[in-house]
């Protein structure tokens, strides 16, 4: 037998133990710091292509803006492509461009983030034009005025044109007012219309900070260079003005039940259930309210398909949808598609039949099981997009919530036991007072 | 100790080589194979050569044939829960030239093989369940019937309509919901047994699995194949065509479409660069400059070359304000003069070539993309020296190779023009 042939051997035996383990982890290739501006540091290393990701992630988002003033952190993401002292409008693309590379951005409820997807030797030039457009954006009135007419454009594309999106939309506000989640991220028509610059500087110099911005860099990099280019390019950046974070909450109603009408085929029915914001403390229940979703509805071979579509005939097809980490209440949305002449009323009886107490109590380890063996997997396919991992990781950070808690995920998961899934399913859904919604065909 | 440092070197080396090496399995160049360790993950994609153009005289009838076979029960549980439980990943979908299934593992050979030889059983099903045949009709005519209220959707089924008149390529893969109730479960059955054969086959595997177990895979995937072989299908002549959908939206939505070539036509790169430079790059390209950062007119406008299996063309797309569409399209006519003239500047295409070369190291940053990416290699007949001969063939384009391949491969006085929206007079 060959050295080479041993060490393949070797190689192989190190590699099956890291498949069964399935452990691949965040703490294994992250290394995170703080410059002394506030400025947060997370490197990724991942050597499988030379491209590198180079991301800044600010700590605004929807739920930071009040009524009158929606879509603005989403109206000066697309600014901060129109120019600095330094750079003309465009020009900060055309460069990314000129590498080779792309960039982007995008704005949530939580947070707004910028990337750029490059070659490993062009690191330092993107860190370079992120740490310009922090302090020197130019907001210009004619730039501005072009720029809404883009962003009411997206709005008709995304929104206006389009009937589930609007109709999620009118559930967020019915459930929260125009406050928090209940904002809509691209802001409604006539606030994104009266936008201002006034508004846009405003807002520009209240959130971005250094001390409010996350730095994340993954992909194939050099780590001790990476740091030297951000202490050179943000370490001299100050924190000019106080953090504008708080703002009133203000009463709302939320109505239990309301149709929307629109030119759509069949109608659709959401059922809302209102959902706390994430603690940690609460962490270990948030993960077993996950397997309960999965187990409901995680895939097509899960308790909503197999009962209600395939089984008892009467839905075409079933959702869920729930954010683990919401940093404000928020909602577990559960839905489908009424099947042939089953009426939406017929269709609410099942579903909400499917959580009874019965039903819930009637779960199997059998598919616990499954559920687990679909988050097993996942954590380790989630590691094959390096954008995908800087994404967990900003995600999580700009709510202020550690890295850390994505590592953990998995192994708490399979940790939880039947017992803990069908009390939260009790708690989160049966317990809970249903908001219900109903999209229409027109008349 | 030395042990491990040897190993990390190994190791090292691997994971920094930038474009994958492609093996054909067995010497099989329909089945193309790329190692990758670097993640204990293993996806393989299976493509039929026979998409929706396969339909013949019943539109929709591959898409309902591989959703009927697809939500097979096996030993009284669906396909899709042997996958669920172990965490594996299925997927699947008809266009109009291919029928595709994917899927994804953990790297456990044993595990794959057992799943393969479930999917082949479903594949090759003896008989098809009245309850779930009746579902896939329901879901597919609710889709269909969804499709027309979407103003996307209609623009595309406008283009295929008026664009591919009476040719195999004028019918969406979902069909007509006339044709659908029409099909029966023979129909699926008889298809089934015409098309599934290794003629049509692809099969790409990316991943931490070897090439002796990949050709294993391949054996269970395989065995009930058969050795049919089909007529080719005959090449189409693209129609130039003015429509207009009427539509109750916001928006209006714009396609304009020039026939150019096919993407194993010699002047592919040419004409790759000057779509870089049209509309194809996003910021900084033409058409955004034009529509978006000068006027404000449109959230996303783009062009790209669209390449069938003989033919293609060159299509620019974007939504703007009914008010706006005159303008819009005014616009875009004058951005084709100017990629007619080509009167682009040396420097420009340089930097333009570059910028390509240079992202091209980028585009194989998963094992995603790369599954991807050597599936279009294996459906292009490309060969597998494909990342070598890209670059290369990318780095004799001029300004005079781009002009020339304009005047040659884009057919200029052939432009269609689609719009769906409301007409504002």
């Amino acid at each position: 037998m060959s050295r080479i042939y041993q060490i393949t051997i070797f190689l192989v035996v190190l590699f099956a133990t890291f498949i069964t383990d399935a452990s691949i982890k965040f703490s294994e290739r992250l290394e995170e710091y703080s410059l002394e501006n506030g400025l947060k540091v997370i490197l990724i290393e991942d050597r499988r292509s030379p491209a590198v990701i180079n991301s800044i992630w600010y700590r605004v988002g929807s739920s930071n803006e009040v009524k009158g003033k929606t879509g603005i952190s989403h109206i000066l993401e697309h600014m901060m492509f129109k120019g600095t002292k330094k750079l003309g409008p465009g020009e900060f693309s055309s460069r990314v461009k000129e590498m080779g590379g792309t960039d982007n951005a995008f704005t949530s409820k939580d947070y707004t983030g910028y990337y750029q997807k490059v070659h490993q030797e062009d690191l330092e030039k993107c860190i370079e034009l992120e740490s310009d457009r922090m302090i020197n954006l130019k907001l210009d009135e004619k730039q501005i005025e072009k720029e809404i007419n883009v962003v009411k454009e997206e709005r008709r594309l995304r929104t206006d044109d389009n009937p589930v999106s609007k109709t999620f939309e009118k559930i967020m506000i019915n459930a929260f007012g125009m406050n928090n989640y209940g904002i809509p991220i691209i802001g409604t028509m006539e606030d994104i219309e009266n936008t201002t610059k006034k508004d846009l500087q405003s807002w520009y110099d209240s959130y971005y900070q250094p001390r409010n911005a996350i730095v994340i860099i993954a992909g194939n990099f050099d780590k001790s260079k990476a740091k030297k280019y951000i202490d050179k390019h943000y370490s001299s950046i100050k924190n000019d003005k106080p953090l504008n974070l708080k703002k009133p909450d203000f009463n709302y109603t939320s109505r239990s039940f309301f149709e929307v009408q629109e030119d759509i085929s069949k109608p659709i029915v959401f059922i809302s259930f209102k959902k706390p914001k994430y603690s940690d403390e609460k962490h270990r229940e948030l993960y077993a309210l996950d397997l309960f979703i999965e187990i409901m509805d995680g895939g097509y071979s899960s308790r909503l398909t197999e009962n209600l579509v395939n089984s008892k005939k009467i839905a075409l097809d079933t959702f869920i949808s729930n954010d683990t980490y919401n940093q404000h209440d928020s909602l577990i949305i559960i839905g489908g598609t009424p099947r042939g002449r089953v009426s939406s009323d017929e269709f609410i009886t099942h579903v909400l039949d499917e959580f009874s107490s019965v039903s819930i109590d009637s779960i199997s380890q059998e598919e616990l099981d499954s559920a687990k063996a679909r988050v097993k997997s996942n954590s380790v396919f989630k590691f094959d997009s390096v954008f995908y991992q800087a994404m967990q990781v900003g995600m999580l950070e700009t709510k202020n919530i550690s890295w850390e808690t994505l590592d953990r995920y998995y192994t708490v998961s399979e940790s939880i036991t039947l017992d803990e899934i069908k009390s939260v399913g009790k708690s989160y859904i049966l317990n809970n007072k249903p908001l219900v919604t109903v999209l229409r065909p027109k008349q | 100790m030395r042990v491990l440092i040897l190993t990390a070197v190994i190791f090292f080396s691997q994971v920094i080589n930038a474009t994958p090496t492609i093996e054909p399995i067995g010497d099989n160049n329909d089945y193309l194979y790329v190692q990758l360790n670097t993640l204990p993950i293993v996806d393989i994609n299976l493509s039929l050569k026979q998409g929706s153009i396969s339909d013949g005289v019943m539109p929709g009838l591959t898409n309902l044939m591989l959703n009927s076979l697809m939500a097979s029960d096996i030993n009284n549980k669906k396909l899709i829960s042997y996958f669920e439980n172990v965490g594996a990943k299925l997927s699947y979908s008809v266009n109009k030239e291919t029928l595709s299934i994917s899927i994804r593992s953990l790297s456990d050979t044993d595990q794959i093989m057992e799943l393969l030889n479930l999917l082949n059983q479903a594949l090759f099903i003896e008989t098809i369940d009245n309850v779930n045949f009746d579902l896939q009709k329901d879901k597919i005519i609710r889709a269909i019937s969804e499709s027309k209220k979407k103003v996307s959707s209609v623009l595309e089924s406008s283009i295929s309509e008026k664009l591919f008149n009476e040719t195999p390529l004028s019918h969406q893969p979902l069909g007509t919901e006339q044709s659908i109730m029409r099909i029966t479960k023979k129909d699926i059955i008889i298809h089934r047994d015409k098309i599934f054969n290794f003629d049509n086959l692809e099969i790409n595997i990316v991943g931490d699995i070897t090439l002796k177990d990949s050709k294993r895979l391949i054996g269970q995937l395989t065995n009930k194949f058969s050795k049919n072989r089909l007529n080719p299908f005959p090449q189409y002549h693209i129609n130039a065509v003015e429509h207009h959908t009427e539509f109750d939206s916001t928006q209006s939505h714009l396609a304009v479409i020039i026939p150019a070539i096919s993407r194993t036509n010699p002047d592919y790169h040419n004409l790759l660069v000057a779509n870089y430079i049209f509309g194809g790059s996003g910021f900084g390209s033409w058409l955004m400059e034009e529509i978006r950062q000068k006027r404000g007119l449109s959230y996303s406008v783009y062009s790209y070359l669209s390449t069938y299996q003989d033919s293609g063309y060159l299509r620019i797309s974007l939504q703007t304000k009914n008010e706006n569409i005159s303008l819009a399209k005014n616009i875009i006519r004058e951005q084709i003069d100017k990629l007619k003239r080509f009167d682009v500047d040396n420097s420009k295409i340089k930097s333009t070539k570059e910028s390509i070369l240079r992202g091209f190291e980028m585009r194989t940053d998963t094992n995603r993309k790369i599954l991807n990416l050597i599936s279009s290699i294996n459906y292009m007949n490309l060969e597998l020296s494909y990342f070598e001969d890209y670059k290369n063939l990318l780095r004799q384009v001029n300004k005079d190779s781009i002009q020339a391949a304009l005047a040659r491969s884009v057919d200029f006085e052939n432009i269609s023009v689609f719009t769906v929206g409301k007409r504002i007079e």
